[in-house]
């Protein structure tokens, strides 16, 4: 199988076609598109001129994605149903544990289908709907859905007759097996409808016979039984005895006895045969071929099966009058006579895929029958669900033993991919981590490697997506959206935001960095940002020093700012001591203590002036030296860029005037402290 | 069956590189007409060209975008024996924003044919591979200011090299980092490994791959959901996919054990190699003008799933002065046709 042809994709540009042919692409990310782009094999060690194509024809890049129905929004719920289903079937794995559940499993593959029912009948409304019948490209969409999906039903149900529901009754299919292509072929029911409504009047119909002679051969023998009743010539003889013949004949139940119900099924076939040696429906000439048909008149059949459908229409009806009492290991057989008849009537018929595949299933070529799901275009949601069904059923393990296919590793690799294919299809990542958790370690891998790459559009998503994250206890990937999102805050400058997505990502550096970024903007405009994050971190800040030393800074500004210069003294010496002072933040410091030096009533204390001078002292001198030191080594540093406040213009200056008022306070407080109390 | 978009670059000569972002929905591509475009997608799946500029003073081999969470920033290198690292940075008016050029990197003394950002556990580095065979490590210690950019390491080679990749997977060895060169006069291998040595406090070479002795022109790290081994893809003479696996000898020493696959479909040389986001897929493309998508299949061999090509390609090509003009047909979603006659689906398996 692997040694099929590699299919070939041809695409149109006319570059490549002038470049000697050569394109080359790269995957695009978060999506399943390839970027293609036209290459010259040019390296370094040729001249740099502009190759003798440029300006000859439009560069292009080719975006191409394989095609995918799912970008039809009518698809959606098919989609998130399965997925339910998909995780149901996972957790009663898990729960039963072993023991063997086919009753529950059959529940599972009847709830998968009828999801695809249902989405057949939103898409047949949905094709009527103007918004689809004024959209081309909808209505083309749709309409290729529906056909894939209804062949996805119909050998979805072949299947479970086959192979799950056998397990649960009788081994005897003729029946469901009717059922199955009844509603497969519904035309024939709708026309005998229509003879229904008719009554007396349906014989002059032109189809009348035929219709009669379908039904019939669909293996339907009450629905012509009531049209043959409405005929006005019913109460001649053929008729009554044709009505006695369909009446009696014998029809399978479940819970007969086998040897019971072919003996009389045998003497009833005994009896037709002698009914038509005998003449009976003579008179009748219709009458008599579909008598012919029932009887299973191989002469008979074989002029009617020139017109059907397809190869499979009329085996069931066959199987039907001919071996009512088929099993599945027979059927298998059954099928290879049926269609070496049918290629003899029909030579110039083409097997299309899902006849083919329909022929798989009867002859038990699972192994085909799952390469060939594969290449249906629903982009392999049939195949990732049903061989994930067929691993867990158990059912086919020796089977694939047999046939040397890994089915543990095909249903792993089936999930996976899947589950990465909706991970990429942008609206419905959601739906793939589903997919994914019960892929195993690697699984988890790909989510905390996907889960990253989802685009944050909104705060919304980015909140949705950090939930998940946190669910999965995926710590870094939690970590690192809140730092993507707080560089894009920082960069749109909405520093607040920026700070508070910093502080959630836990990254220290960051937060650092973007409190000396605020803490140096202060200094050089004296404009704080955002305020009110800043008022509400609490003890959060604890995450970093610089956040710390932010924070109390804060704190000291706003009284500051309203004028509590008493209050606010003792936050500023705690800074002064604290020890967590950038160095840059040094003279915007100091700075700050100098209207409370100099104002009329002393605020200061002579310890805490003598604290201020010390720090003026061992702080900032020192630093201001060192400074002067890189500044000769280094022309290009300058002292400007490390001690720059908005409020002074020269350090050298502003040092002195420090000392100054330190003395200045020093002297006033000293007064007062030694004054005593009054007397 | 492929969708195609066809978008018009609008570069004056070929493109030596298109980059995506972290997202997938931004596009930085650079040509030999000196300039750089970063794309746009918008809501609609529409790609817009937002920024263009000339970047250097000659072709322009590659870009690479940095992790998101360093803001919007690339690096590109060139002809011009420079690397550059732009930033986007908001505008004087509101909402609008420019690409500002942050450093200019000049330590080589002859073309740098590859830049990478390493991966971003190791912060934010830069790696660029030059044709005088020295790989140069870079790193910007302060994130919020990107104009200063130290040389952290230098590692010579005695080969000239043409590209190089990190690994992003840290898994039973660090900081691995791959490089191929391009010389054709020795046979000795093409690939080199190095690794960040605790003991030499430096970064190393800790193997060559001795299989490929082919001049080589591309290579790329699989990402890496959950494999106990590191896949280095390499584009020679023929694709290789090289199996590193790290693990630590009796002495107790760090060392990586290799194996060389070699697929020969193209059978010409290989331009260049790309993995997908879980590295289930591979694309190769070749002089032979097959850009081939490689699949693992569910027992973990690499298949090639499905080749595109341009439309009548063929061996030779006689020049055609009255070819149609493609914007009209590029104006419309093209299709691509299908030979094959198989189903409209690449099957996985």
């Amino acid at each position: 199988m692997s040694e099929e042809a590699v299919p070939i994709f041809e695409i149109s540009d006319s570059l490549a076609t002038r470049c000697g042919n050569t394109l080359t692409a790269t995957f695009v990310p978060g999506s399943t598109k390839i970027a293609l782009s036209v290459y010259r094999p040019i390296k370094w060690s040729s001249r740099d001129t502009p190759s003798d194509t440029a300006g000859e024809d439009p560069v292009v890049i080719s975006i191409a994605q394989e095609s995918t129905l799912y970008k039809e929004p009518l698809l959606r719920s098919l989609l998130s149903e399965t997925n339910g289903t998909f995780v149901t079937l996972q957790t009663l794995v898990q729960e039963a544990k072993g023991t063997k559940k086919s009753a529950e499993y059959l529940q599972i593959s009847r709830a998968y289908r009828s999801i695809i029912r249902f989405c057949l009948e939103k898409l047949d409304h949905g094709k009527k709907t103007p918004e689809v019948q004024e959209d081309e490209w909808r209505l083309e969409h749709c309409t290729k859905a529906t056909k894939t999906f209804y062949a996805i039903e119909c050998m979805w149900h072949l299947f479970e007759i086959l192979y799950l529901q056998q397990q649960q009754t009788s081994q005897v299919i003729v029946h469901h097996l009717l059922e199955w292509v009844r509603f497969h072929y519904p035309n024939t029911e709708d026309q005998a409808t229509d003879l229904l409504l008719m009554a007396e009047e349906a014989s002059e119909c032109d189809s009348y016979w035929l219709t009669l002679r379908r039904l019939i051969m669909l293996g339907q023998l009450e629905v012509p039984r009531a049209i043959l009743l409405q005929n006005r010539k019913f109460n001649q003889a053929a008729f009554q005895a044709a009505e006695q013949v369909l009446k009696t004949m014998p029809v399978y139940q479940d819970g007969y006895a086998l040897h019971k119900f072919n003996s009389q099924w045998e003497y009833w076939h005994v009896d037709l045969d002698r009914k038509l040696a005998a003449q009976t429906f003579a008179a009748e000439p219709q009458l008599e071929l579909i008598m012919q048909l029932v009887a299973g008149s191989n002469k008979h059949w074989d002029a009617e099966l020139v017109n059907s459908q397809d190869w499979y229409e009329f085996l069931p009806g066959y199987l039907l009058y001919t071996k009512p009492t088929c099993k599945p290991f027979e059927l298998r057989i059954a099928t290879t006579h049926w269609l070496n008849r049918w290629s003899v009537l029909r030579p110039e018929w083409q097997m299309k895929q899902l006849s083919r595949m329909v022929l798989q299933l009867m002859q038990h070529d699972i192994k085909l029958f799952i390469y060939d799901a594969q290449k249906l275009n629903d982009s392999h949601w049939f195949s990732t669900h049903l061989i994930d069904l067929i691993y867990h059923t158990g059912q086919f393990k020796s089977y694939f033993d047999q046939q040397n296919v890994d089915l543990a590793a095909l249903r792993h690799s089936m999930v996976f991919e899947y589950g990465s294919f909706l991970m990429a299809s942008r609206n419905h990542w959601q739906l793939a981590i589903d997919y994914l958790d019960f892929c195993s370690h690697e699984g988890a891998a790909a989510i905390e490697l996907l889960l990253p790459r989802i685009p944050l559009r909104s705060e919304r998503q980015a909140f949705k997506v950090l939930e998940l994250a946190k669910q999965r206890g995926l710590v870094t990937v939690e970590q690192d959206i809140c730092k993507v999102l707080s560089k894009r805050a920082h960069s749109d400058q909405r520093y607040g935001s920026a700070l508070e997505w910093a502080i959630r990502s836990k990254d220290v550096l960051l937060v650092t960095s973007l409190a000396d970024f605020i803490l140096k903007n202060y200094s050089h405009t004296g404009v704080i940002f955002s305020p009110d994050v800043l008022r509400s971190i609490g003890p959060r800040m604890f995450i970093s020093p610089r956040l710390v030393f932010l924070c109390k800074y804060f704190e000291f500004y706003e009284l500051y700012r309203q004028r509590d210069f008493v209050s606010a003294a003792e936050p500023l010496i705690n800074l002064l001591a604290s020890k967590i002072t950038p160095a840059y933040f040094w003279p915007s410091l100091l700075i700050d203590a100098m209207p409370l030096l100099n104002s009329e009533e002393p605020k200061l204390f002579i310890n805490e002036t003598l604290a201020i001078l010390q720090h003026l002292e061992m702080e900032l001198v020192p630093l201001i030296e060192r400074n002067k030191l890189n500044t000769a080594k280094f022309d290009n540093q300058t002292s400007k860029t490390i001690f720059k406040d908005y409020r002074v213009e020269n350090v050298e200056e502003f040092v002195e005037l420090m000392r100054l008022s330190c003395a200045r306070n020093m002297v006033r407080a000293t007064i007062i402290e030694n004054r005593g109390p009054p007397t | 069956m492929f969708d195609v978009e066809p978008i018009i670059a609008d570069h004056k000569d070929v493109i030596h590189d298109v980059v995506f972002d972290y997202y997938g929905r931004r596009m930085a591509t650079c040509s030999s007409d000196q300039t750089v475009k970063i794309w746009d997608e918008d809501d609609q799946g529409k790609w817009s060209v937002t920024s263009n500029w000339k970047a250097h003073s000659g072709s322009i081999w590659r870009v690479s975008w940095a992790n998101p969470e360093f803001g919007q920033v690339i690096a590109t290198c060139s002809f011009d024996r420079t690397a550059s690292v732009w930033e986007e940075v908001m505008g004087e008016k509101v909402s609008t924003r420019r690409w500002v050029r942050r450093t200019t990197l000049v330590d080589s003394r002859t073309s740098v044919t590859d830049v990478e950002f390493a991966p971003k556990y190791l912060g934010l580095l830069l790696a660029t591979a030059s044709a005088d065979g020295i790989i140069r490590i870079y790193e910007a210690p302060d994130i919020m200011n990107l104009s200063q950019w130290p040389v952290q390491h230098e590692i010579a080679n005695k080969l000239t090299l043409s590209c190089l990749s990190w690994n992003t997977s840290t898994y039973m060895v660090t900081q691995l980092l791959a490089a191929g060169s391009d010389e054709s006069a020795t046979p000795t291998g093409k690939v080199f490994l190095f690794a960040y040595s605790e003991n030499a406090r430096k970064c190393v070479k800790m193997e060559t791959v001795n299989d490929i002795t082919d001049p080589v022109t591309d290579v790329a790290f699989a990402p890496n959901a959950g494999r106990t081994f590191h896949m280095l893809a390499v584009a020679s003479k023929d694709l290789y996919i090289v199996n590193i696996r790290g693990v630590t000898d009796s002495t107790g020493n760090a060392k990586l054990d290799l194996q060389t696959l070699k697929f020969s479909e193209h059978n010409c040389p290989v331009w260049r190699v790309c993995w997908n986001m879980l590295a289930t897929m591979l694309i190769s493309t070749g002089d032979d003008g097959c850009v081939r998508i490689w699949r693992m299949n569910y027992t973990r061999q690499w298949k090639c799933a499905a080749v595109l090509k341009a439309e009548g390609s063929g061996p030779t090509y006689e020049p055609n002065p009255t070819a149609p003009a493609l914007a009209t047909t590029a104006a419309a979603t093209a299709k691509f046709y299908k030979k094959g006659t198989i189903g409209n689906q690449v099957p996985w398996h």
